[in-house]
């Protein structure tokens, strides 16, 4: 389930087996830090950059709408190899400087590698995750539009800004407890929400993320945020609510009163909410492509 | 019934011009409310103009600074290696500061400000929607209509903020583009054509107009067009953009009237700036718009409606926060039955293009209209110690008088230091003093302000070739040094 709701506490689940959970995912995220498989649209992705025809432009706008290939574009171009002079930023930034050729080379890598990794049992979780990113990045792009400030970085903060969930259920699939200890689906929602801004910041900083990212995937929860990137922050947190309304149909009434609230602070009046609304739409076929 | 509030000034607009206006009224002991739509103090010059725009610019000197004193195989190639939050620094700290110091200011005048969408009832009720929906109103006798503009967006061109942008959104680009094509030829555009340019971006400025920035003497424009050109940037004059286009990859496609295709990683349309008068209700109140959409006033600010005012870009040009802030104050003035004091007859232009532009008083056109023909005094900073010693020795100094030789007109400067310098200029201006003066005065060595004595003893050489031979005594060894 997409939601920003806080998570429940640890006393409130306490658990033998949660905690021993809890400990190794700590020890894990200590460690070095994976991509967990691709999204659906992956397959996409892959098919196309595997055919030496395929159209630029519409494998472009795909590597900008998947998480886990914006990922690895991002720090490839960014890696030693590229030896950019500073970070590269954005996904047209990073096809400008790799080239389209380059982006097909990590497209079927990444989707050669996801079909070895590919989670049994936990596409349906994993879907979800990529259904709520990409929700998200679209809703950013319209906030930003309709306040006329910069798309690109609206869609990469969204798109990028809970990337510690996939990256804590790697961790858990990855975990050996030896205590033959399963987890319930509570459980496993439970430490995902617990750990995934801890396993984003963690990745983030590992490969280098761009610094208005990184600062989204620390503060997008927070709705008294001051520091540089506010309306990246601001612009996410409003945008992931108005993706989790559009995928599970409403909000509860906590979500509701946040919704506002991110509506007050970026100076957003109901006509304007009215016309931004109206993008719903064009967001739910970006999300029909690319399920 | 609705909330209803009663005050003495009512300012719609919480810019330079509303703020002023405000203090001015609140100075006088006056009941004053500001209602403005965003909830931060300060307008576009705060948010989304002048001052990130000036942030931009100082790395883009700072750049070209580096580029001065770089080993000349250390490699320059500065484009698609920058993110555009380390070039604008701080700017979100410098805003926040502003915005803290602007509200506290306010505050300390007893000034209520209050945050809603504002729309004219009658010449003396507006109406305040909050932006949960509920209304109230305001009772005035007096408003002072400060609401600013907003960047035009033209018929047939589609601005979607990410390969087309505006004044507004071209501050929020994730990184510096390699290329960008400017449509336009003002202020704003010529300003980010030079400070992307600077920057290491390949610019090709695009407009109707032959030549950019067609307010300025021909010779301030050939100095500027020659180092535009300098730093690898086009101009690209009496051409059209008819389409723009992204190719889908990474491009704007964009083509001009006579077929051309030019391509570019993003695009700047920054053909002219809107009142925000939208949804104000003006007609209710009685208050008159001019054909180009502003507020029409008079001298006095004063618009058609008994009791209202207007100041600042909603009543058009010259579109500058300085002149906005004293046409707020004036306004306000007026409005309570104020002495607005001496009203300045000379408001200096800064244009800070790379290199910057200043002018005050007359030009050469306008001059020449006047009194017939006019001499013009050039001191080049090439000549001046402090520009070689500054490594920017590219500057020009015209001093603009009377066919005889002797009245100041006016002052521009294209160069290091312009908009500083050009205030000395408009002091004399103020206090009528005469080239002469500029002869007599010593100046601090080594300073560009040494450039005023050379344009003046450039005028006096002059005058000598078409007046009488005079006696200046003091003056031969001076002369004959420039």
């Amino acid at each position: 389930m997409a939601t920003i709701a806080h998570p429940p506490r640890a006393e409130q689940t306490p658990s033998t087996t949660l905690d021993t959970w809890s400990a190794h995912l700590q020890a894990a995220l200590s460690g070095p830090l994976d991509l967990p498989p691709l999204s659906p649209a992956s397959a996409a992705i892959a098919a196309m950059a595997a055919d030496g025809n395929a159209n630029a432009a519409v494998l472009a706008q795909l590597v900008h709408r998947d998480p886990t290939v914006a990922a690895h574009v991002l720090r490839v171009a960014n890696s030693a190899a590229f030896a950019p002079r500073a970070p590269v930023v954005t996904m047209q930034q990073a096809i400008a400087w790799l080239g389209m050729g380059e982006i097909q080379s990590i497209a079927t890598a990444i989707a050669v590698r996801s079909q070895l990794f590919a989670g049994a049992g936990r596409e349906k979780l994993l879907n979800m995750m990529w259904q709520t990113a990409i929700a998200t990045a679209c809703w950013a792009r319209e906030i930003a539009r309709a306040r006329r400030t910069g798309v690109e970085l609206a869609h990469l903060c969204g798109l990028l800004h809970r990337l510690g969930r996939p990256v804590v259920l790697r961790c858990l699939a990855q975990i050996s407890t030896g205590e033959r200890s399963r987890l319930t689906a509570v459980e496993r929602t439970y430490l995902i929400e617990q750990y995934e801004q801890r396993a984003g910041i963690a990745l983030s900083n590992a490969w280098k993320l761009p610094e208005p990212v990184s600062t989204t995937i620390e503060h997008w929860r927070d709705e008294d945020y001051e520091g540089p990137w506010r309306l990246q922050v601001q612009q996410v947190r409003l945008a992931e609510l108005l993706a989790a309304r559009m995928l599970e149909q409403s909000l509860d009434p906590s979500q509701q009163e946040s919704l506002q609230r991110a509506y007050d602070a970026l100076n957003l009046y109901p006509e304007d909410v009215e016309a931004l609304e109206a993008r719903g739409e064009s967001v739910q076929k970006a999300l029909a492509a690319l399920g | 019934m609705s909330e209803h509030r009663q005050f003495d000034l009512c300012v719609i607009g919480a810019g330079p011009a509303g703020q002023k206006a405000a203090i001015q009224a609140a100075k006088a002991g006056r009941r004053v409310v500001i209602v403005d739509r965003l909830r931060e103090v300060g307008g576009a010059c705060v948010h989304t103009g002048t001052i990130p725009s000036k942030a931009l610019r100082e790395q883009a000197l700072r750049q070209l600074a580096i580029a001065r004193t770089r080993m000349p195989d250390s490699g320059a190639d500065n484009a698609m290696s920058v993110e555009m939050h380390t070039l604008l620094g701080d700017v979100d700290q410098i805003i926040a500061a502003h915005d803290r110091y602007m509200g506290q200011q306010l505050s300390r005048n007893g000034i209520t400000c209050l945050r809603g969408v504002a729309r004219f009832i009658d010449g003396a009720t507006l109406e305040v929607r909050r932006i949960d929906g509920s209304r109230y109103r305001i009772g005035a006798p007096r408003f002072v209509i400060a609401v600013g503009s907003r960047p035009r967006a033209p018929e047939g061109i589609e601005i979607d903020h990410e390969h087309v942008l505006d004044s507004d959104s071209i501050l929020s680009l994730a990184w510096l583009p390699r290329s960008l094509i400017v449509l336009g030829s003002g202020v704003i555009a010529s300003e980010y054509a030079c400070m992307f340019s600077a920057l290491g971006c390949a610019v090709t400025q695009i407009d109707r107009a032959s030549r950019p920035l067609g307010f300025l003497d021909a010779e301030i424009i050939d100095h500027y067009l020659e180092e535009f050109r300098a730093r690898g940037a086009v101009y690209l004059g009496e051409s059209v953009c008819t389409r723009l286009a992204w190719d889908g990859v990474s491009q704007v496609e964009v083509t001009l009237g006579d077929g051309r295709l030019l391509y570019a990683d993003k695009v700047l349309v920054a053909l002219g700036r809107i009142a925000n008068i939208d949804g104000l209700g003006l007609k209710a109140a009685g208050v008159m718009v001019t054909a180009r959409g502003h507020v029409a006033v008079d001298d006095e600010f004063r618009t058609s409606a008994a009791g209202i005012y207007a100041a600042g870009d909603v009543i058009g040009p010259p579109s500058l926060a300085s002149a906005a802030m004293e046409q707020g104050r004036i306004a306000a003035c007026h409005a309570l039955g104020l002495l607005a004091g001496e009203r300045p007859e000379q408001i200096p232009t800064g244009v800070y293009t790379i290199p910057e532009i200043a002018s005050v008083g007359l030009s050469e056109v306008e001059a020449t209209q006047r009194y017939g023909s006019a001499l013009i005094g050039r001191a080049r900073f090439a000549e001046i110690a402090r520009g070689q010693i500054s490594g920017t020795p590219r500057g020009l100094l015209r001093m603009i008088a009377d066919p005889g030789g002797r009245k100041l007109l006016g002052v521009q400067v294209i160069g290091e230091c312009a908009a500083e310098l050009v205030h000395v200029a408009q002091i004399s201006l103020a206090g009528e003093a005469d080239v002469d003066t500029f002869v007599d005065q010593v100046f601090n060595f080594p300073t560009y302000a040494e450039a005023y004595r050379v344009a003046a003893l450039d005028v006096v050489r002059q005058r000598r070739k078409v007046s009488a031979p005079e006696v200046e005594t003091g003056w031969e060894d001076a002369i004959a040094a420039i």
